[in-house]
């Protein structure tokens, strides 16, 4: 039996609050053996649970007592927090996030005795904002935002990790090919020798295109750039309400004629959470919104002419506000993407924030 | 599916939160269903030796975890590849993912006097006792339905709100998880996260 047994008892029996309400309540302590008590503490703070690692937030604390308890009595101690405006209560698929009351006793030589209970923070009449994160930071954040933005990626470092692959690959495949058609030409009077240029040929052709085609990808944005010119993409506004619209513009002035499949542009709610770590670390995601727009069909664009396009998207009534931590996230974003026929395609991707 | 934000969390299914979601290591190192007295032992006799052979999933980093809980004086180090910990070379050293460490530093660590456990993908054997160590090798290979059932009661006795029903992952949904995905437990509780989502109230768990 502990030293002593804590209970939490809520002003409101539904535990519900909104961002500038008040949570009042009593925490009780029943003593079961005298005890000096050097802290009894009770937090409020949120955390996250589901397929993610658990993020938390900075908890606000209250020091309630300190000193000496009497076997058998019971006390009580009330406490007050002003409520956080957010993030507010969310219970998703692969990522939910609640807050919690948390009560401890700090007992010397005694394993501390604690109570939890949750409540249920929603949204209130201010208005909280998730900070898009700050990149530096959020190496996992950064990770998924980069991926998708083909014109943030190092290309410099991509070319120096593949050129040699492509060199050796190149080498190979010419001195393959050249063996073959030496070794074919030699063999007319005799044995045809074809069998080791051939090999040489099928490594060299494996080592040429995996490398180009991984310069291909990265360097899609730069290669199409070539045909569309400098393209400039503008999402506005970056922070809005569920209700109101986001608008994607994009301009962009072709250098030389230049035939496109089209033009379109993504937009995608999701929840992103991220397990373990190092080489066993898992993405999880799940869709919560997607809505898809051309903004041009197939055509051709002239040399020299600037073109501009745009399109609204309106955020549903009932949409899940943003969220980012170190390993949850609700993210929203808006992919844009020019394909074109026969080249790399144009794509990049903007995050911007939802806040109730 | 997502639930009302207006209702305490699982509290439909009489549980705090998802039984087979992510958790702390704290989490992992108490509700792991292992007996780690003789290599708590081992570890705490001079250069004391076992490591943990196995492939993703299978329970190496929830052994060294638990031996930790037992052993609050040991070190607990991952090893990342691209980033290489230095490593006190005294005491008793639980190094997680082993195999990522370099020949050389391998034959430095094992030649050294501390004690250590050691989760690897890459079985040590040949090794280890080239420096004069006895080792104890446990391979993570297989599980059986006893155990499956254990952890996976202990898990959501563990999330449990209050008395009342939860729910129940019965004989036969164990033997078709072990049917499915053998000894790779996390794939286990990655079907068993997404089927407690999709449960409305505590009964038995379909996978």
């Amino acid at each position: 039996m502990s030293k002593c047994d804590l209970t939490i008892l809520l002003d409101r029996e539904n535990r519900q609050y909104s961002g500038g309400d008040k949570i009042t309540g009593l925490l009780r302590v029943h003593v079961n053996a005298a005890c000096a008590c050097k802290a009894l503490t009770i937090t409020l703070g949120w955390r996250t649970h589901g397929k993610g690692n658990r993020d938390v937030g900075p908890p606000e604390e209250r020091i309630l007592f300190q000193g000496e308890w009497l076997p058998g009595k019971t006390y009580e101690y009330d406490f007050e927090f002003d409520v956080p405006h957010g993030p507010v209560t969310y219970h998703g698929k692969v990522l939910h996030l609640d807050w919690y009351l948390n009560a401890r006793a700090d007992i010397p030589w005694a394993i501390d005795p604690k109570a939890e209970e949750e409540i249920l923070l929603l949204p209130g009449q201010s208005a909280w904002v998730a900070t898009l994160p700050d990149l530096s930071a959020l190496p996992v954040v950064t990770r998924e935002i980069m991926k998708s933005n083909m014109g943030g990626k190092p290309l410099g470092c991509v070319i120096v990790f593949v050129a040699p692959f492509l060199l050796v690959g190149l080498g190979l495949l010419i001195s393959g090919i050249s063996g073959l058609i030496g070794g074919v030409m030699a063999g007319e009077g005799g044995e045809v020798r074809w069998l080791e240029p051939a090999i040489m040929a099928f490594f060299g052709l494996i080592f040429s295109a995996v490398p180009a085609l991984v310069l291909f990808k990265v360097a899609g944005n730069r290669i199409a750039a070539n045909r569309l010119g400098p393209v400039e993409v503008e999402v506005e506004p970056r922070s809005l309400r569920p209700g109101e619209v986001v608008t994607c513009r994009v301009r962009f002035q072709p250098t030389a004629a230049v035939d496109v499949n089209g033009v379109k542009a993504e937009l995608v709610a999701a929840e992103v959470a991220i397990s373990g770590s190092g080489t066993n670390q898992t993405t999880h995601r799940h869709e919560l919104a997607r809505d898809v727009a051309n903004m041009s069909g197939a055509r051709n664009f002239p040399p020299g002419k600037v073109v501009e396009l745009e399109h609204t998207f309106s955020i549903p009534a009932d949409a899940t506000p943003s969220f980012h931590a170190q390993n949850n996230n609700i993210r929203w974003a808006l992919t844009l993407t020019i394909e074109i026929p026969r080249w790399p395609n144009w794509q990049t991707t903007e995050a911007f924030v939802v806040h109730r | 599916m997502a639930r009302s934000t207006l209702s305490l969390p699982y509290a439909h299914l009489n549980l705090r939160r998802n039984p087979f979601g992510e958790r702390t290591p704290d989490e992992r190192a108490r509700l792991a269903i292992v007996d780690v007295g003789p290599w708590v032992a081992r570890l705490t006799g001079p250069r004391g030796t076992v490591q943990f052979v196995g492939e993703s999933g299978r329970g190496k980093t929830t052994r060294l975890l638990a031996l930790r809980r037992s052993l609050p004086e040991a070190t607990l180090i991952r090893i990342h590849p691209e980033d290489p910990p230095d490593l006190p070379n005294t005491g008793i050293l639980l190094l997680d993912e082993a195999q990522y460490l370099s020949p050389s530093r391998r034959r430095a660590l094992f030649a050294g006097p501390a004690a250590l456990a050691l989760g690897t993908h890459v079985d040590f054997t040949r090794e280890l006792p080239s420096t004069g160590r006895d080792v104890e090798t446990v391979q993570l290979r297989g599980l059986s339905a006893d155990h499956l059932a254990a952890m996976v009661k202990a898990r959501i006795e563990d999330a449990r709100r209050g008395p009342g029903p939860v729910p129940r992952v019965g004989p036969v949904a164990i033997q078709a998880l072990l049917a499915r995905y053998g000894d790779d437990v996390r794939a286990m509780e990655n079907r068993l996260y997404d089927a407690i989502q999709e449960m409305e109230e505590p009964v038995h768990v379909e996978v």
